[in-house]
């Protein structure tokens, strides 16, 4: 039988986790913090471990403004045990308060990705276990699906039938849960058989008559990625990437998810076409398509479904005016090498000997052989790019020759080869971000060092809709797979509220 | 095969146990006194060649027939079996895919009744789970029950079967099941492995089955649907939208059940300044960096640029499209120092565009300023601006005053030059392109800046 929509649970996992399942470990203030600064003496890593992680209060921390709230750590300095925030916190950690950390692969942790805003809070963090209503007493929800969406929900009790039901909006209400014992992490479907709360059930504290309450629920923001925060958009060296993994399992016990596949938001609006005599080539250019009136106003990708033989191409929007659209220049590439014998690494300079061609590294990605053998060879994920590197270019940091290149390098943003672009292309919104899927190994995930660090052997694209929607393959009962997101931030990337990276799965 | 599955008539004919024999090529029953004719469902392919017959422990006088699913006769046999004896055999090749009955007949008046083996080569297709085991049974409404185990009803009227671990929410008619859970009506027979969750559903002989809405099908194995669906003799299977089917097998459609992880956020911008350089001869525009706000001292150093003549753009963050520049810029001159020749350099020559007019200012050191001095002021289409002619513009120097500018309204592209003269020398010439378009710059009409 198709294992039903709350099988599929999403876990936030850890670097710093040593086994499957493992608790995120549990830190706690001492004194000294602010409003943008953590401190918490038994933080022992290295400088800027936690550089990058996204962080939460626990529900019963001590302080309760700061229950269940999430930050974005900026730096971590050893010395002090001090965690830099991006944003204010909403009050001074007292000592006391408890936090868990959440940063990069290596193994999933027992912390489910949270669900959706209940009435304004997570049920995940509520005092109490979940979040209780007034008139259906006796009913606890400790999760609601955020496949069922922002909107009105209606918990509905039948006392004649001792059912509960749930229904979004004006929808119909879906099957109803016995409720006529305890009940522990009860699932209530909506109508689509899809969405559903969890919820805890006190028979005996149900109420003697037919009861409804409504909740609204929205959608939480930061809790599986954080902001782009500013000092991340303009770094003058030419951008940055960021990767970030959920762990995904499949709990039934009994049957297997066939055909698990995944894809994530993007910004609503209706594809078009480059107007009659519009182009645009790889500097940066504005070009009018036939209809943005439904687009965003700024800061957001599109993809040009037409060129590179179908396969397409990519630009970052910097604004639109009207049906003008306004991009960044192609300053990224791939770069083929060999021979590599000094260590490349990330944000060093590169230059072509022969070409003259300079660039910042962004990634590094070997597959095969080693620096110290001489004989690394891989592809360098490039930024910044002025000029063409050309095969058998000697590449040069400072005035040392790391490696040489194999191919010229190739122009291009998230994947894609970059191409002119003509009038009557198909052009449509992209996701704001990239997927890998990453099966782990003996229920080890890739560990890449940070959060800007590529995690090897994970190939990303973009996947924005069940048409382009990236392959799990099956997924057996209680069996582990893994999503990696990459987010692609251009050197002067412009704000944005609200940007949708949620990830939908679906499966038989 | 729907029916109660006795053996007694075509209706309630026997299923083939494939689990009977190796193969799944016989099954074993026996003719009674009381019960002389016994009926077996078989599902057999087209175009395949069957061959039935009976293998007697004990001979007696038989007959074994065979009929299609409308009850139509087919063949017959009274003898002729590989065993010689009373032993019966029938070979048939169908026409078409489907269910077929097979009966064997004894003579109860003639004492003509006993154990029998009935074989098929090949074996007929297999569907069903055998589960009889009766026991652990929740019901909360008007039921009719028999031979389950592990069963929970929430509603009325329900008649079933031969059943094993089942749940029902609503109207439901069902027979010889096991693991079957649907919520609301449905019909179903012989089933196997078999979820649903909504309206009416009318599914005989499949196994391994999940539906989610209104679905009719027959005879098929392991099947997911999810919206209206209709289907007959199916094989693996998973459907999502209105589909029509007949006699399909391994068939994938694909997404059913669906969960999200949410995921928001916000890309927000640094707070700031960019510095840009461009050279004043080929208009090539140089990033020297950022300024962020929080920086107390605000300033950029040691900014490596060749030699040459820069106006220098300060662009804030919120003005995020390029011709919203600052108009505000400073010339900087780099190289070689020029001589001063007595007389002050001018400064910061630069140009602003007002009310459709050209303002040129430029700056000279307030304190080296003499009594006897003024600036000439020439214009020329093409640089350098020949500065041997006389001034076209001639504009006094006032000893403390270091800023001063002209306005001239121009039609088209040209270049300045502003150079301190005295009564008998000129100080060092500096110059500016001052471009010229009629057409009004571009900007977003739509445009919000976030913090």
């Amino acid at each position: 039988m198709t294992p039903s929509a709350d099988k599929l649970r999403v876990y936030y996992p850890s670097k710093n986790l040593t086994s499957d399942g493992a608790a995120l470990p549990l830190w706690t203030t001492t004194a000294g913090s602010e409003l943008t600064k953590i401190v918490a003496s038994s933080l022992s890593q290295a400088d800027d471990y936690w550089a990058g992680a996204i962080g939460f209060f626990e529900g019963n921390t001590t302080t309760v403004a700061l229950q269940g709230q999430f930050f974005h750590v900026k730096s971590f300095t050893s010395a002090s045990r001090t965690l830099a925030l991006t944003q204010d916190l909403p009050a001074v950690p007292q000592s006391g308060d408890t936090f868990r950390l959440v940063l990069g692969g290596n193994y999933r942790s027992s912390t489910e990705v949270v669900g959706m805003l209940v009435g304004g809070a997570l049920p995940e963090f509520k005092a109490g276990g979940g979040v209780a209503g007034v008139q259906v007493t006796g009913v606890t929800i400790k999760k609601a699906s955020a496949f069922l969406g922002a909107g009105t929900l209606t918990v509905n009790y039948r006392r004649a039938q001792q059912l509960l039901f749930v229904r979004m909006g004006t929808q119909a209400y879906g099957v109803g849960l016995d409720v006529s014992t305890n009940i522990t992490n009860g699932i209530v479907f909506a109508a689509d058989g899809q969405g559903f709360i969890q919820v805890d059930v006190n028979a005996a504290q149900l109420a003697t008559a037919d009861r409804t309450d409504t909740w609204t629920l929205t959608f939480p923001e930061r809790t599986l990625t954080p902001d782009y925060e500013g000092y991340e958009t303009t770094t003058g060296n030419g951008g940055k990437t960021r990767y970030r993994l959920e762990c995904v399992r499949n709990t039934d016990t009994v049957d297997a998810m066939v055909d698990l596949a995944v894809y994530t938001g993007r910004p609503v609006g209706a594809a078009t076409t480059i107007a009659s005599g519009q182009s645009l080539a790889l500097l940066a250019a504005g070009f009018d398509v036939a209809d943005a009136s439904t687009w965003p106003t700024r800061s957001f990708w599109i993809k040009n479904k037409t060129v590179n033989s179908a396969a397409g191409d990519c630009r970052y929007v910097i604004y639109r005016s009207g049906n003008t659209l306004y991009c960044l220049q192609v300053d990224w590439a791939t770069l083929a090498f060999n021979t590599g014998t000094s260590q490349i690494r990330q944000g060093d300079t590169l230059t072509g000997t022969s070409s003259g061609a300079t660039a910042v590294v962004d990634q590094v990605m070997l597959t095969e052989g080693s620096w110290g053998s001489g004989n690394a060879a891989g592809t360098l994920l490039l930024k910044k790019v002025v000029g063409t590197f050309t095969s058998s270019d000697y590449l040069r940091v400072n005035t040392t020759n790391m490696a040489r290149a194999t191919a010229n390098s190739v122009l291009g943003l998230r994947g894609y080869t970059a191409v002119n672009w003509s009038s009557g292309n198909a052009i449509e919104l992209m996701s704001d971000v990239d997927l890998g899927v990453n099966k782990p190994l003996l229920n080890q995930y890739e560990n890449p060092t940070s959060e800007t660090t590529a995690p090897a052997n994970v190939i990303f694209k973009d996947a924005s809709n069940a048409a382009t929607a990236l392959p799990m393959d099956n997924l057996a009962p209680s069996r582990l797979h893994g999503v990696w997101r990459r987010e692609w931030i251009m050197d002067g990337h412009q704000s944005r509220a609200g940007v949708d990276a949620d990830t939908r799965y679906s499966w038989s | 095969m729907a029916g109660l599955e006795n053996g007694s008539s075509q209706a309630n004919a026997f299923s083939w146990d494939v689990t009977q024999y190796p193969g799944g090529t016989r099954v074993f029953g026996a003719t009674t006194y009381n019960q002389s004719e016994e009926w077996w469902a078989v599902y057999l392919k087209a175009g395949q060649t069957y061959t039935f017959q009976t293998r007697l422990p004990t001979n007696y006088y038989h007959y074994l027939y065979l009929y299609d699913s409308n009850g139509s006769y087919l063949s017959g046999n009274s003898y002729g079996g590989d065993d010689g004896g009373y032993t019966t055999k029938i070979t048939y090749t169908p026409q078409r895919e489907g269910w077929y009955t097979l009966a064997v007949y004894g003579y109860y008046y003639y004492n003509e009744y006993g154990p029998y083996v009935l074989e098929s080569v090949p074996a007929p297709k297999s569907f069903r789970t055998f589960v009889i085991a009766p026991g652990r049974c929740d019901w909360r409404a008007t039921n009719a029950i028999e031979q389950i185990s592990q069963f929970n009803i929430l509603r009325d009227r329900t008649a079933t079967q031969s059943n094993s671990r089942y749940t029902i929410n609503a109207r439901v008619t069902a027979a010889g099941m096991a693991r079957f859970a649907p919520h609301s009506g449905r019909k179903t027979e012989i089933v196997s492995r078999f979820g649903t969750t909504k309206a009416a559903t009318v599914a005989v002989v499949p196994s391994q089955f999940s539906f989610r809405q209104p679905c009719d099908s027959q005879v098929a194995a392991r099947f997911d649907t999810r919206a209206v669906t209709f289907g007959h003799e199916t094989a693996q299977f998973d459907w999502r939208h209105i589909t029509g089917l007949d006699v399909t097998s391994r068939f994938d459609m694909r997404c059913i059940t669906h969960n999200v992880a949410p995921s928001r956020h916000h890309a927000f911008l640094r707070e700031g300044w960019t510095i840009y350089a461009c050279n004043t001869q080929n208009n090539q525009r140089t990033c020297l960096g950022f300024i962020p706000a929080e920086d107390q001292l605000r300033q950029l150093t040691d900014m490596p640029l060749a030699d040459g003549v820069y106006e220098i753009e300060i662009v804030a963050s919120h003005a995020f499209w390029d011709s919203a520049r600052s108009r505000q810029r400073l010339t900087l001159i780099t190289g070689e120092t020029v001589p001063l020749l007595g007389l002050p350099a001018i400064q910061n020559l630069r140009r602003e565009l007002t009310h459709f007019a050209t303002v040129i200012r430029w700056s000279v050191a307030a304190d080296a300023i003499a009594d006897d001095l003024q600036f000439g002021v020439w214009f020329g289409v093409s640089s350098p601006v020949d500065t041997a002619r006389d001034p076209d513009q001639l504009i006094p120097l006032f000893p403390g005053v270091g800023n001063y500018q002209t306005t001239r309204f121009q039609t088209v592209s040209e270049h300045i030059a502003v150079a301190v003269l005295g009564p008998s020398d000129r100080g060092p010439v500096a110059e500016l392109p001052l471009p010229w378009e009629s057409t009004p710059p571009d900007s977003p009409r739509e445009q919000l800046a976030l913090p």
